[in-house]
């Protein structure tokens, strides 16, 4: 239990330290912005209580909201997809037969499972995040283009950092 | 009220979810770039600093052409100041000697091209005399206007921010054209409402005007990449290559208008002034 406290901990400094030093860095023909620190609350363990999730949620967006002095964009899109987190996992299949402390990753939860569920809650993610930093629909089809890349590429980043790191048993 | 309880109770990750909501939302609501000096003074100089550490290093793969913008510029001044001692009798440049401009050089530490509302920071604040609405500019051309002023650092707007509007004059024929950035590219910025009498083609040099007092006149904004006709109503619109790369800043100047007060006061007390 401490061991997996420990790597959420872990993880939760080494992302958000990755997103606005590395990741924020990224830029292809000046729109494409990945968002990984959002993989954070994805490995946040099944049976995690809401009151935990949310707020874990809000601090990691807020997190890095002050790094990046955007107060309140991320931390709000961060919570809204914490919040869809509970219903995404019912949609792609509930996990019944887990142990308190297993959290979502390519190895235990099958690569087909954990890409859907990456994938729908990635976008949900960025469909509120870029429509809050735009502000306005006028926009739509150019927004709707950059939700839909970096929903992509967020998504092809979590999957290398997943079999980079949990494809084989290394706990 | 038992029933209100268990109601909450029943929806407890719901509430809580939109209290968060509201908290989020009153940062985003107050962090307008009016009131942002807030946050900024409570996180900039945390931020700040780990700005300076990444950007010392990232600074290394800058050098090369960092140096060969300065030796440009250097050799610039050389120029004009060899043009200057040859030309001293010319009443101009009594009036020059009395420059109403200051400069304060600035690293910058933090920058972005990537979002709808990109942001920079620079490692002189408000001890070094920098203050907000000051205007930000490089050899090259324009960059934006500083919004946040902590102790040692500073932040601001650039073209590349959904606010930003820069007012700007058409080199060859001094007409007035307002410069604005659509989200797209970073290298491309827009222009509107260009009355189609007004001649403008691509390839024609886009300067500031000074009329904002936030930028010094004739600082270069860019050049015209091209223009589209919009026959029914009379505009044209195009687009301008921004002649400043914003992913490449590493050192530009802060402007200070010595004399800003005063003119704003003056125009303040015209009549049709909102």
């Amino acid at each position: 239990m401490n061991k997996a406290l420990f790597g959420n901990i872990a993880r939760f400094i080494l992302l958000v330290f990755a997103q606005v030093f590395i990741f924020n860095k990224v830029q292809i023909t000046g729109f494409i912005n990945p968002q990984v620190y959002v993989l954070f609350i994805l490995m946040l363990p099944y049976q995690v209580a809401g009151f935990w999730l949310l707020t874990l949620g809000f601090f990691t967006g807020l997190s890095v909201d002050f790094l990046m002095h955007t107060p309140g964009m991320h931390a709000a899109s961060a919570v809204f997809m914490a919040y869809c987190r509970p219903a995404i996992i019912r949609l792609v299949g509930r996990k019944d037969d887990v142990e308190p402390w297993d959290y979502p990753n390519v190895r235990d939860s099958g690569s087909m499972w954990f890409l859907a569920y990456t994938l729908i809650l990635v976008f949900l993610h960025h469909t509120f995040l870029f429509f809050l930093e735009v502000f306005r629909f006028s926009e739509f089809l150019h927004t709707m283009l950059k939700i839909l890349a970096n929903t992509a590429l967020t998504t092809v980043i979590i999957l290398v950092i997943q079999y980079l790191f949990y494809s084989r048993k290394n706990e | 009220m038992r029933n209100l309880l268990a109601f909450i109770s029943r929806y407890q990750f719901t509430f809580l979810f939109l209290i968060f909501m509201i908290i989020s939302f009153v940062l985003i609501y107050n962090n307008n770039y009016f009131q942002r000096s807030r946050i900024v003074s409570t996180t900039g100089n945390f931020t700040g600093r780990l700005n300076t550490i990444y950007s010392n290093f990232s600074n290394y793969f800058d050098l090369k052409r960092a140096n060969e913008q300065l030796a440009a510029e250097n050799a610039h001044l050389r120029a004009m100041l060899r043009l200057r001692t040859r030309n001293i009798p010319d009443s101009l440049i009594f009036l020059e000697n009395n420059s109403t401009l200051r400069f304060i050089s600035a690293r910058v530490i933090g920058n972005s091209v990537q979002f709808r509302n990109n942001y920079f920071m620079i490692d002189k604040g408000y001890r070094n005399g920098i203050h907000k609405d000051m205007g930000v500019i490089t050899s090259n051309g324009v960059v934006g206007i500083i919004v946040d002023v902590s102790e040692n650092y500073a932040s601001g707007i650039s073209i590349l921010h959904k606010d930003s509007k820069i007012s700007g004059r058409i080199k060859k024929n001094d007409q007035l054209v307002n410069i604005s950035w659509d989200g797209w590219n970073y290298r491309l910025g827009d222009l509107q409402h260009i009355p189609s009498h007004v001649n403008l083609v691509p390839g024609d040099t886009i300067i500031t005007s000074g009329n904002s007092q936030i930028f010094p006149e004739n600082i270069m904004i860019g050049t015209v990449e091209y223009i589209d006709e919009e026959l029914e109503n009379l505009f044209k619109k195009g687009k301008i290559r921004f002649s400043v790369d914003y992913n490449q800043l590493t050192y530009v100047y802060v402007v200070e208008n010595v004399r800003k007060e005063e003119l704003q006061r003056l125009k303040m007390s015209m009549p049709n002034n909102e």
